[in-house]
């Protein structure tokens, strides 16, 4: 199983956890959600890069995929787990998406997160171990993203499911 | 400090300021001392600077507030109340805005989305419930149902397509393979699908019913049934299948019709043509046989005067040897005359020693009856010589009568020899005439062999000429029996011809009415004679 540092908190399930970026993947917002359960304060997030609350049980292949999506202008639904400031952590069920302006350029981009269900955590769990173990088995940071990615989609091809339709039958 | 708002601050600052100001007003009113007037009125004064430094700071919050208030008016959900330094009830009048704001950023992303990707067919991907309240989670559950409406419909839609291309596609694949039976049947559905299915069942009903129609004419005129014409009412290219269709028909029972006449007419023709080339026939096998049985006449003829000129030079050959084997006898006759004379010398002198011999038998006989007697005499002892006195008897007595034979023998064998020897003579004369003539003879002879030669070679002349006339006569018959064969082939296909035009049924109309003239009536025929062959 997916091993995750520290003890796990819980959103409730009206929360809704917010958080907008600049096109770099620099935080400038965060609501008090966010805040309250990365235990962090708005001053300790601002201009800071997104992947501070990044969990050492996320796969990078996944945000690579993120990445990908959103530069293409497309939203992004995705099963992730973060690390809180107490090396905790907590599963969010992610959406993010580009905000455009009047002309559809890109400006920012804005993530809300909800409460995942336990199924789904435990689906993505497994997905994530496999895709972690793929990761690990190059020592170079990159090639084992690839390689990861690669999986991923070789996994969604057996599946015969795109990405979306994969995160939305969970 | 920190966790107090500007506002707790401005009316923390304005309270010390008041009570300040009331001590102030106390000092003064009681006389107090006057450094202690200064003091007061010196934190009074501190404190309402710090009261309005701290309304200041509220009244730019609120300017804020008002700010965002417009942008979220104007849609602009991008905007938030950043404010790190901001605490107490202040910070928690900004994340209930952000809040606010955020809920409206949240629905109005992902309904946009949701139904972009439904309009795109993505139907999984509806609003995600969790987080929404009240409104928004009423809205979510009508928009979720919406894309649910709109996913049935397509899904309905796409199975609407699906039944109608896979109706379609039967129909039309079996239309393409030649099966125009198949309709497109479509259970429930739009009017749309409805019309489509109808007008492609149109179209196929339409080509079924002409196919039926000009169908059962061609079979029937596979058939050589000329008498069905296609019915009905058609249009465009149908209408001209069907008056094509009917125009061959007609044309076809013209020329069969003209084809009859013909067929009868040639019948008759060919027919007559076979009594002729048999009778041809005949006659030319009987000259064949005629020819063969003189040459074979001729042959045995040939032969025979082969033989007879064979025969006379052999004959000729022959006589000129019986003239020399009559010379030589000639020559014999006079020997045999010599030996004639030489035999009557010896009869003579056989006659005498007859006479020798018969004396000498006598006197055996007396001895022997005088040995007789004397054994007689001697009795027993005797006995055996008596028997052989008795022996020497006999045969002295035969031997006298043998002699006695003899001499008659050689008597008349001396009267005979006489004869022999006139007779000889007259042979003799014989032989030489015969000679002479045997000699005239065989010089006949020779001339009727060479005659018979010289009319064998003419023959043999003669019989060539008959052999080259029977070869002649041989193939002639050939001919005649292939130009015969031929001729009985031609009649029996007219035969077949006949029969095969018989077997047509005609319709009503009179053959040879709209017969059109010329080149039409050939390729029209030629038409007929493929299909028949
Ligand atoms: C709007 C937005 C929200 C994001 N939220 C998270 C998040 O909650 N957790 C996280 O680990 N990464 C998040 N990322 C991705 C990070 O930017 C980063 O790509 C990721 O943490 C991986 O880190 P790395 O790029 O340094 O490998 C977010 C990115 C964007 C644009």
């Amino acid at each position: 199983m997916l091993s995750v540092d520290g003890a796990e908190r819980k959103l409730g399930q009206n929360d809704l956890i917010v958080s907008k970026t600049n096109l770099k993947g620099h935080i400038t917002y965060a609501n008090d959600v966010f805040l309250d359960i990365a235990d962090y304060s708005l001053k300790q997030v601002l201009n800071q890069p997104h992947s501070m609350i990044r969990s050492e049980a996320m796969p990078r292949c996944v945000f690579q995929l993120l990445w990908e999506y959103l530069q293409d202008g497309r939203e992004i639904f995705a099963y992730v787990v973060n690390a809180t400031r107490k090396n905790d952590h907590y599963w969010v069920f992610a959406h993010v998406t580009p905000s455009t302006d009047a002309n559809g350029k890109i400006i920012s981009y804005h993530s809300n997160r909800r409460a995942p269900s336990e199924a789904a955590i435990e689906a993505v769990k497994a997905l994530y171990e496999i895709l972690l173990a793929e990761e690990a088995k190059h020592s170079n940071r990159k090639e084992g993203q690839k390689a990861g990615y690669a999986l991923l989609l070789k996994i969604l091809e057996e599946k015969g499911m795109s990405y979306d339709e994969f995160i939305f039958s969970l | 400090m920190m966790n107090l708002s500007s506002l707790s601050r401005a009316m923390i600052f304005s309270l010390i300021a008041a009570l300040a100001a009331i001590y102030t007003v106390w000092l003064v009113y009681t006389g107090g001392p006057d450094d202690e007037i200064i003091i007061a009125a010196g934190v009074q004064i501190a404190a309402m600077v710090f009261a309005l430094l701290s309304l200041l700071s509220v009244k730019m919050f609120l300017r804020k507030i008002s700010n965002l208030s417009d942008a979220i008016r104007m849609g602009d959900f991008e905007q938030r109340l950043v404010l790190p330094r901001v605490g107490g009830d202040m910070k928690k009048v900004t994340d209930h805005l952000n809040a606010m704001i955020d809920i409206n950023d949240a629905f109005v992303r992902e309904a946009s989305l949701a139904l972009t990707a439904a309009s795109e067919g993505r139907f999984y991907r509806k609003i995600r419930p969790e987080g929404m309240r009240g409104m928004y989670l009423h809205s979510v559950g009508k928009i979720n149902g919406a894309i649910d409406t709109m996913a049935e419909a397509e899904r309905d839609r796409s199975h609407m397509i699906e039944e109608l291309r896979e109706q379609l596609g039967s129909t039309i694949e079996a239309a393409i393979a030649g099966d125009f039976s198949k309709r497109v049947e479509i259970s429930r559905g739009k009017d749309e699908f409805a019309v489509i299915a109808k007008q492609v069942n149109g179209l196929v009903e339409t080509v079924d019913r002409g196919l039926i129609a000009t169908g059962r004419v061609l079979s029937a005129l596979a058939q050589t049934d000329l008498s069905l014409r296609v019915e009905g009412e058609f249009e465009g290219a149908f209408l001209k299948l069907k008056e094509d269709t009917n125009a061959v028909a007609g044309n076809l029972g013209d020329v069969i019709g003209q084809l009859r006449q013909t067929s009868g007419t040639l019948k008759l023709a060919t027919s007559e043509i076979l009594d002729g080339t048999n009778d041809l026939s005949r006659r030319t096998a009987k000259q064949a046989s005629t020819i063969e049985e003189t040459s074979t006449t001729m042959g045995q003829l040939a032969v025979t005067i082969a033989e007879s000129a064979e025969q006379a030079e052999k004959a000729s050959t022959d006589s000129l040897q019986l003239s020399n084997t009559a010379e030589q006898s000639g020559a014999l006759m006079a020997k045999a005359t010599d030996a004639m004379e030489q035999i009557a010398t010896s009869s003579a002198k056989i006659s005498n020693i007859i006479g020798m011999i018969d004396n000498i038998a006598f006197q055996t006989n007396l001895l022997a009856v005088n040995a007789s007697l004397e054994a007689a005499r001697a009795g027993d002892a005797g006995k055996g010589f008596a028997v052989v006195a008795t022996e020497v008897r006999t045969l002295a007595q035969s031997a006298g009568e043998a002699a006695k034979e003899v001499r008659q023998l050689v008597d008349q064998s001396t009267s005979e020899v006489e004869q022999g020897s006139t007779f000889v003579g007259e042979v003799s004369e014989n032989l030489s005439n015969m000679i002479s003539s045997i000699q005239k003879n065989s010089t006949r002879m020779q001339g009727l062999a060479t005659a018979s030669r010289q009319q064998a070679s003419s023959i043999e002349e003669v019989n060539i000429a008959v052999g080259q006339m029977d070869e002649m006569t041989q193939n002639n018959a050939a001919l005649v029996e292939e130009t015969n064969a031929a001729i009985e082939q031609a009649n029996g296909q007219v035969t077949d011809l006949d029969e095969l035009v018989e077997g047509f049924k005609l319709g009503e109309r009179e053959p040879a009415n709209d017969f059109q003239s010329g080149d039409d009536e050939d390729q029209d025929f030629q038409h007929v004679e493929s299909d028949a062959a």
